[in-house]
């Protein structure tokens, strides 16, 4: 991922919270960066927000064979890094830090993040489709008394005591760093054999934090308070971890628009709706990529989006500031 | 009306929802129950969970940033 997105914390705090910015994209998968390209290019101040770098649905993918103009040996995130640094060579700034929620009805519009308050003119909604589609057994039951999915704002009730995060991508590790901060012993359990957005071998190291690969959870356990994850390391028979307290980062296959809460139309499915423009029903908001319903979910196709969206939004942006000057 | 928020500094959904209220001309008393142990066991006590915001309007207890509960009971609707 490189030193290119600044880092949970003080850095992202520092660049969030500052002035407010012309455009705000919510995703850095390939529409998202290349909407921060065009916004960028036509000046418009733009930042970027991505919870988890080197997990989306092109970050993944081993290889890319049908990117037009790229005919060598390229891996997805390769690509991306290109595409990342691109828009951040005409000034677009990368945060990686998670979006809680929005407020959109209003001209300077607010995104809620890990790391502070984000102000922006307009908003580009390019969250991809990796959003979870089920649920653990258990997990609903005990949200709340054990189950959380935010351990900034949740951590401190769980000081000295032991936790669970679940998941395998850049969120889950900085969720795990945050508790080790509180918690007496915080388990990272990965379902597969390594951590996204990590070289292989290279591993936070926390006296007090264990990470357990190739680790699936199956479900969370107690009533009704949480008592356990039972999980099932691969080849071994499933086992009960006690813990107090259990945070789940798991990814799927849904667009990631919950965050959205009722602020912008969505279909039954989760998709944002748009028109030809890529603009929503609310005004300075715009979708790109996964996130809408395209006809196929290709690289190509979200970078075509990222610009229609950026290119409506400078429209909004600066067709705003001139109503503004002229008040 | 009385009412009191349950929040940590670091939580986002509690800062949306303490700038609702403040929008709304509606005072509250904000209690940090990551500084305050007692508060957060009055919290857990009275919403039966641990996260982060709960709102009690008059006894009536909120868990998480719910607008559309939050705006009925506090009569924005």
């Amino acid at each position: 991922m490189g030193l290119l997105f600044a880092e949970p914390g003080p850095a992202a705090r520092q660049l969030l919270e500052g002035d407010v910015y012309d455009v705000a994209v919510i995703g850095a998968g390939p529409a998202g960066a290349a909407a921060a390209l065009y916004a960028a290019r036509s000046r418009l101040s733009t930042v970027v927000l991505d919870k988890a770098p080197s997990n989306g649905a092109l970050a993944i993918t081993h290889q890319i064979a049908n990117y037009p103009g790229v005919q060598e040996n390229l891996t997805g995130q390769e690509l991306l890094d290109r595409m990342r640094q691109q828009a951040a060579d005409f000034g677009a700034l990368f945060v990686q830090t998670s979006v809680q929620t929005v407020t959109l009805d209003r001209e300077e519009k607010e995104i809620f993040t890990n790391d502070g308050i984000l102000r922006a003119r307009s908003v580009v909604v390019a969250v991809g489709a990796r959003g979870r589609t089920r649920k653990l057994p258990g997990e609903e039951e005990l949200l709340g008394r054990g189950v959380s999915y935010c351990a900034t704002c949740d951590g401190a009730f769980y000081q000295d005591k032991v936790v669970a995060v679940v998941g395998d991508n850049e969120e889950a590790v900085q969720e795990a760093r945050v508790l080790t901060e509180f918690a007496r012993k915080v388990y990272l359990l990965v379902p597969g054999e390594a951590v996204w957005g990590m070289e292989s071998g290279e591993r936070p190291i926390l006296p007090n934090l264990e990470i357990r690969l190739l680790t699936k959870t199956l479900r969370i356990l107690g009533s009704p308070w949480i008592t356990g994850v039972e999980v099932q390391h691969k080849g071994a028979s499933p086992a009960v971890l006690p813990v107090d307290g259990a945070f789940v980062y798991l990814s799927g296959s849904r667009p990631g628009t919950d965050f959205l809460m009722g602020q912008a139309p969505l279909d039954e499915e989760g998709y944002m709706l748009v028109d030809d423009t890529m603009a929503t029903a609310v005004a300075g908001v715009y979708a790109a990529g996964d996130a809408r319903r395209t006809p196929i979910k290709q690289a190509v196709i979200a970078a075509a989006d990222g610009a229609l969206a950026a290119v409506a939004a400078e429209k909004y942006v600066r067709g705003h500031r001139r109503l503004v000057q002229q008040r | 009306m009385q009412v009191t928020i349950y929040s940590t500094p670091s939580c986002s959904w509690c800062r949306a929802a303490k700038q609702f209220l403040a929008e709304n001309d509606i005072p509250f008393e904000d209690v940090d129950v990551s500084r305050d142990r007692t508060r957060a066991e009055e919290m857990v006590q009275k919403s039966g969970q641990m996260g982060v915001p709960v709102i009690d309007i008059d006894g009536e207890i909120i868990v998480g940033f719910d607008r559309p509960r939050l705006t009925a009971l506090l009569g924005l609707g």
